[in-house]
């Protein structure tokens, strides 16, 4: 598999804002962090895009930054960088379908389907529970239109 | 007036290049180079690309810094400028819902078109859609 990393170090002065806004932008991408400092992403043009803006961002502060193209040297490397990209939206997506479970009512499941799709944006290696939830979405949306049709149909 | 950029244009591109073509230069011409390859020895103004000075600011997008730095007041561009940062960059609270959807349909446009330019001109036509929509709307 083709991945990108980046490497930073944070400029000392005015650090914080930048600090805070840089793991930030991390975070929301959901990078495997090899060490301090150093990220890695699943290559693709969009994640790429990030990493270079990021970068950009650090190096106009005063910082140092740099991307690059990379491969893992050994399979168990390889193995838990993907199972890191899979179990993060994995733990999501379980979040999600619990709650599904539960019969959420339409405020709540409008919420949880805004959460799935922040999910997906993080799904790099295209997890087979992401059809599973967006599934369970359906049907609980189904459900409750159902619901309220047989309310409505008995009150008039 | 040269204009340059990465190749492979997304959303924040189209737009760019939709309002530089509108407002700033009616004649612009665009240029298109790898993503990574240098610039700073080429003829013409870089734009969307990190390190030029048309570029993303304080992590809003570059559409966002064109309107700025040439003074573009209108209130259906700052509305566009939401969509726009949504979905290139960072809007978090308070995304617009057509962010997602343009992103989409703009991202998609070059691998359909498979040419640069080509996506900027349909992309142009999709914008002043958006623009003549939200105009109505506002």
């Amino acid at each position: 598999m083709h991945w990108i990393m980046l490497i930073t170090k944070l400029p000392r002065a005015r650090t914080t804002a930048l600090k805070v806004a840089t793991w930030r932008r991390l975070k929301r991408l959901g990078v495997y962090t090899v060490q301090d400092s150093v990220y890695v992403l699943p290559q693709s043009e969009r994640t790429l895009e990030a990493f270079e803006w990021i970068a950009a961002e650090i190096r106009e502060e005063g910082g140092e930054a740099s991307v690059w193209e990379t491969t893992a040297r050994t399979e168990a490397r390889e193995r838990e960088m993907r199972d890191c990209f899979l179990d993060q939206v994995n733990t999501q997506y379980r979040t999600i379908l619990e709650e599904l479970n539960s019969e959420p009512d339409e405020a709540k499941l409008r919420q949880l389907w805004g959460q799935y799709h922040k999910v997906k944006t993080q799904d790099y290696l295209r997890s087979p529970l992401s059809i599973e939830v967006r599934g369970a979405c359906e049907r609980r949306a189904v459900d409750l239109r159902e619901k309220t049709e047989k309310e409505e149909g008995s009150s008039s | 007036m040269k204009w340059i950029t990465w190749s492979e244009v997304g959303v924040d591109r189209i737009a760019c290049a939709w309002l530089i073509r509108r407002t700033v230069d009616q004649d612009a011409e665009f240029v298109f180079i790898r993503r990574g390859s240098d610039w700073k020895e080429m003829d013409g103004i870089p734009f969307d690309i990190p390190g030029a000075n048309l570029s993303h600011r304080r992590g809003r997008c570059t559409f966002c810094t064109i309107l700025k730095e040439y003074s573009i007041h209108d209130r259906v561009m700052d509305q566009i400028c939401a969509i726009v940062d949504a979905a290139d960059s960072v809007n978090e609270l308070l995304p617009p819902p057509e962010a997602p959807g343009i992103d989409m349909i703009c991202r998609g446009l070059v691998k359909v078109l498979k040419d640069d330019a080509r996506a900027l001109e349909v992309g142009a036509t999709l914008f002043e859609a958006l623009y003549t929509q939200i105009a109505e709307e506002i």
